[in-house]
């Protein structure tokens, strides 16, 4: 008996993915919970074990392919069983994979909803004509009915599809050689790049900056650092400081923490707060969980750790979903100040430069203090410029304070309920 | 291997797959209002048989006799419960109900029993009966002598309905209804009956639940039911004809319950275009059906919305200019075809 080895869903927000690296060879022998391949979807990359133990008779997914998930990958089998051509298996198409138990009806096609300029815009599209679209792979919006006011069908799909073929051909496909190296667009560079693009393309997102005074920060990290290394083992940053303080602020700005849906506007009850953390062929943002309410020494203990793991290439989807607000530091990188692209489908992202001591003017004195630049991007549908600039003034004031932020009180155990 | 045939009308076809059935079968048996008619009664000896109003079963009382060709009185729920009874207890009875306007008065014998003894009996009672009946307009026989009404019955579990639109199906039709086990209505169109074609003469079996494709094309689907079934025969030749040289397929379902829902799903899948014609009344009706047919499963072949051409929500007009205004024409199916292309 053949079985089938499908794009997996690793995580609840996961629709498509990549093979980046088959790590056993159509032919050999796979042992069901070993390691198979490696996977990159839009957040993370993971080893996927084997469903069986056989013979991998074929392996149908190209290498950096993306594919959605429930997709034909490989066919594991015993030694005489018949594989299909690979290109007859990548023929078919995937099962459609149910939300729910009963199924759910397939999406309408892209193209229903799509508005705004286009040659077939307001014409009806007949049920045929929509099915033939899909077959041809055509963006049915981009069809004209044979007349005005009449439906766009069958015929004028493939018209459309003939003529866009026809032009294509009459184009070279040659293209001059690139001078200088090609890097494939692939792997988590790849997702990076649609996710961030696809922030900018879908979200009204402004920038505001402001360069506070550090000196707090600078301060209550001299003062915890030594101690706190020798406690713990782990190396206390001022990215830790800032989780802490952008966290426990953010209970009094619950828009910046919020997400937009389909049914309005989410507020969390807590605050996850992601750190986006620089690989070398990528970037990656693990999340911190219940950082407006848990010490500073579990956070710190968080941040490392999952930084280690991001490193290493070993976050688990869980550890990088459902973040409520991000915080991109540069200034350990040298530099001021930039404006970061919010992460999807959080509302707001803060920026952080480096720390640098400046002249600033104090009581008509100049006086040296150690000032830093915040740049806040925040999603202008959901929030206005004057609160979005309250909260960056009120963080402001909390990194100034040479005292820590007063603690919120404790929480009391968890109680029933 | 050639079928030696021959043409003779619809009528013609009609009574000889009678004939032969009763020929074949000694448990056949006719009964219904005049369907022998004079002859053989006490003082009428010289008048031939009437066969039938309209003639469609003359001359089988004289080579079958009274006992296998029997007038009733004009007591639609006394014969047709009888011709229930008798077939549930092993004859292969034919009934004729004159007009099918007329199966108000029968309904009990053909619906809550004819058409339930199977079922209800686990299948250990069978009802081999036939109900031959008239139908259609342009007789100008007025409202009560003029309906289709076959979806009706169409609608009934338990029950055959068969409406052939040309002699040689009347024929197979006829014969294949007489040797099924279950209650069969067969639907003889008035006007159908002086039509001709060519037909096999020896036996000739046409299997219940199969559509014909006298016409076939791949711009349009319609689907037709009996006479309409030689009207969208007409209309597909001006299409044809016409400057834009459509090519319509003809669809005859010949039976619409059990209804060749295959046939015509095919045939929408390859044309995109369905038209269904139906002299009958439009609601919850025959057209209507086939259209949520062809919508619940050939949706996304679909390049126009279903046109259907009935007669309207009303009974048969007997005023001659309204009478023709009622039933479909070669012109509306042409017309509809258009609307859909």
């Amino acid at each position: 008996m053949l079985t089938e080895v499908r794009m997996p869903k690793l995580g609840m927000a996961m629709k498509k993915g990549a093979v980046t690296k088959w790590l056993k060879a159509e032919g050999e022998t796979v042992q069901e919970g070993a390691e198979l391949f490696e996977l990159a979807t839009e957040k993370i990359t993971a080893v996927v074990p084997s469903p069986a133990s056989g013979l991998l008779g074929r392996v149908v997914a190209q290498l950096g392919a993306e594919l959605p998930v429930g997709a034909l990958l490989a066919l594991i089998g015993e030694p005489g069983d018949t594989f299909p051509p690979r290109e007859e298996l990548a023929a078919q198409p995937p099962p459609v994979a149910p939300a729910f138990p009963i199924g759910a009806p397939p999406a309408p096609p892209e193209a229903a909803t799509r508005a705004g300029g286009r040659p077939g815009d307001g014409a009806p599209v007949s049920p045929a004509a929509r099915r033939r679209a899909r077959e041809l792979g055509v963006d049915v919006a981009l069809v004209a009915p044979s007349a005005p006011g009449k439906r766009v069908m069958v015929e004028d799909v493939e018209a459309f599809a003939a003529a866009a073929a026809a032009v294509a051909e009459a184009e070279p496909e040659e293209m001059p050689a690139p001078a200088g190296r090609v890097v494939p667009f692939t792997g988590i560079r790849r997702v990076v790049a649609e996710r961030l693009s696809e922030s900018l393309r879908t979200t009204a997102q402004v920038t505001i900056s402001r360069e506070v005074e550090a000196g707090g920060l600078v301060t209550r990290r001299a003062a915890l650092a030594a101690g706190f290394e020798v406690a713990t083992g782990i190396r206390l940053t001022y990215t830790d400081l800032l989780v802490e303080a952008v966290a426990r602020l953010l209970a009094d700005h619950p828009l910046l923490n919020s997400t937009l849906t389909e049914e309005g506007i989410v507020l969390p009850d807590a605050v996850h707060v992601g750190v986006a953390v620089a690989l070398e062929d990528g970037l990656i943002v693990p999340v911190i969980r219940d950082a407006g309410t848990r010490p500073l020494a579990e956070l710190a203990r968080d941040r490392a750790e999952l930084a280690a793991k991001a490193q290493a290439g070993t976050l688990t989807l869980d550890e990088v979903e459902g973040g409520t607000f991000t915080i991109s530091n540069l200034g350990s990188f040298g530099a001021d100040a930039f404006t970061p692209i919010i992460n999807p489908p959080q509302c707001a992202i803060l920026g952080v430069g480096r720390i640098v001591d400046k002249p600033v003017a104090v009581a008509a004195r100049v006086e040296v203090r150690p000032l830093l630049w915040l740049s806040l991007t925040f999603d202008h549908r959901i929030v206005d410029g004057a609160p979005a600039a309250r909260f960056l003034r009120e963080l402001g004031d909390r990194l100034a304070t040479p005292e820590p932020a007063p603690e919120p009180a404790p929480e009391p155990g968890p109680g029933p309920g | 291997m050639a079928v030696a045939t021959r043409t003779i009308t619809f009528r013609e076809a009609v009574n000889e797959a009678l004939r032969q059935e009763m020929a074949r079968d000694p448990d056949v048996v006719l009964l219904g209002e005049d369907v022998a008619g004079g002859a053989t009664v006490p003082g009428f000896e010289h008048e031939d048989a009437w066969g039938g109003v309209l003639g469609v079963t003359k001359g089988l009382v004289q080579d079958f006799g009274r006992e296998r060709v029997l007038d009733t009185p004009i007591s639609e729920s006394g014969f047709i419960g009888a011709a229930v009874g008798a077939a549930a207890t092993g004859l292969r009875p034919v009934a004729e109900l004159m007009f099918v306007d007329f199966f108000g008065v029968c309904m009990d014998q053909i619906f809550n029993q004819g058409a339930k003894l199977r079922y209800m009996f686990g299948g250990k009672a069978r009802v081999p009966l036939v109900i031959r009946t008239m139908i259609g307009a342009g007789f100008r026989a007025a409202g009560q002598h003029s309906g289709c009404h076959y979806s009706v019955f169409t609608h009934m579990p338990g029950l055959k309905t068969v409406v052939p639109s040309n002699p040689a199906d009347a024929k197979g039709l006829l014969a294949a209804a007489i040797r099924d086990d279950d209650p069969v209505l067969f639907f003889e169109h008035k006007l159908l009956y002086d039509t001709t074609g060519e037909v096999p003469e020896g036996e000739h079996l046409v299997e219940l639940g199969r559509a014909a494709v006298p016409r076939e094309g791949d711009g349009a689907t319609v689907v037709a039911i009996g006479r309409m079934v030689n009207l969208a025969l007409e209309a597909a030749e001006t299409l044809a004809g016409a400057g834009a040289g459509v090519e319509v397929e003809v669809i005859d379902p010949r039976t619409l319950s059990p209804l060749d829902d295959e046939a015509i799903l095919s045939s929408v899948r390859k044309t995109g275009r369905l038209v269904v014609v139906d002299e009958d009344n439009p609601r919850c009706s025959m057209a209507t059906d086939i259209a949520a047919l062809v919508a619940a499963q050939a949706f996304d072949h679909l390049d126009a919305p279903p046109q259907l051409v009935t007669a309207p929500h009303t009974p048969v007009p007997f005023a001659p200019v309204l009478e023709d205004f009622y039933i479909p024409t070669p012109e509306r199916i042409a017309q509809a075809v258009q609307a859909t292309l």
